[in-house]
């Protein structure tokens, strides 16, 4: 599994850079501070480093959290219900999940869960962690090293999404845009690379799943 | 005490922890009532975005919990220059900082 999550996650960075590609190509030649719309490719890459963070954490969690702890599942709304109830009935079963076997029904409604879940800060990340069966000192010992980091990408990519990178003040009006530097978009894929190496080396650890040990 | 006032007593004092030459902080509501930070200091010339970031974040890391680095929506942390670029002169006094290329 794990090769499989590293190639996919390698594609991913791979469309981030060729944004970040992109962006040298239309500023080559161009002198002078670029214009918004320039660097809004810059921006661009932010939200898909983001979004490959994210896709990263929901495959993992895809794989692993199916075998979570009882206490863990019984958070996750089963699947053909209303999307929160994480009590089943036994109609409800008869309803949804009749001829399904107990580990599909508990796959399908982590897929679903996941479906609709994000990740927007680490701490969001430690606890996904946690959940996955990650010991409280792995967890530690990737955010000591990665958590600042992941903050500092994760915050701004919120800045960008949610109010187009304006530079906002105290009290509403028209605020300009925050620059943003190619350099620092690539320390932060740099630094999301990283991460996943470490996350990965960590989630190797993780028990094997009945799924792979067969 | 508001979580604004609170948050900024916090950035304060975890600020003294930086190397960052005399950090002036405000703590504010967005215009969605987010919890936004704004931190000033002249250090910030000499460091790209990311440093400047990473400088708050690792002291965030250290000194607050999950829940005041979850209410902090966004830090801008500028050089009292590129402050007064965007917001002018009156804004960056009432800031309490002074720009040191006057």
């Amino acid at each position: 599994m794990l090769p499989i999550l590293k190639e996919r996650f390698r594609g991913n960075i791979e469309r981030v850079k060729t944004q970040v590609a992109l962006y040298e190509w239309i500023t080559s030649g161009v002198r002078g501070r670029p214009r918004v719309a320039e660097s809004d490719l810059l921006r661009a890459a932010v939200v898909f480093l983001h979004a490959a963070l994210e896709d990263l954490m929901r495959e993992i969690a895809a794989w692993k959290l199916p075998d979570a702890r009882p206490e863990v599942l019984s958070l996750v709304p089963y699947a053909g219900g209303d999307g929160r109830s994480t009590k089943l009935s036994l109609g409800d079963l008869a309803k949804h999940h009749r001829g399904m076997s107990v580990r599909d029904v508990i796959f399908e409604s982590v897929l679903n869960h996941l479906d609709k879940s994000s990740y927007n800060d680490p701490d969001e990340i430690a606890r996904l962690l946690a959940q996955i069966g990650c010991g409280a000192s792995a967890i530690k010992r990737l955010m000591d090293r990665h958590g600042p980091n992941l903050g500092v990408a994760m915050s701004r990519r919120h800045q960008i999404a949610h109010r187009l990178d304006r530079n906002e003040d105290s009290g509403r009006g028209q605020h300009g845009t925050r620059s943003m530097s190619k350099k620092v978009v690539q320390i932060w894929i740099e630094n999301i690379d990283r991460f996943s190496d470490d996350l990965f080396e960590e989630v190797e650890k993780i028990s094997v799943s009945p799924e792979d040990a067969s | 005490v508001s979580d604004i006032e609170r948050l900024r007593a916090k950035f304060e004092e975890t600020l003294r922890q930086t190397p960052l030459l005399d950090p002036r902080v405000e703590v504010f509501e967005g215009d969605f009532h987010e919890i936004l930070v704004r931190i000033l200091s002249s250090s910030f010339d000499l460091m790209d975005e990311n440093e400047r970031q990473v400088t708050v974040w690792k002291r965030m890391f250290a000194d607050f919990d999950s829940r005041d680095r979850k209410l902090v929506k966004f830090i801008f942390t500028d050089s009292p220059t590129e402050f007064e670029e965007a917001f002018g002169k009156e804004r960056l006094a009432e800031f309490g900082a002074v720009n040191p290329v006057h």
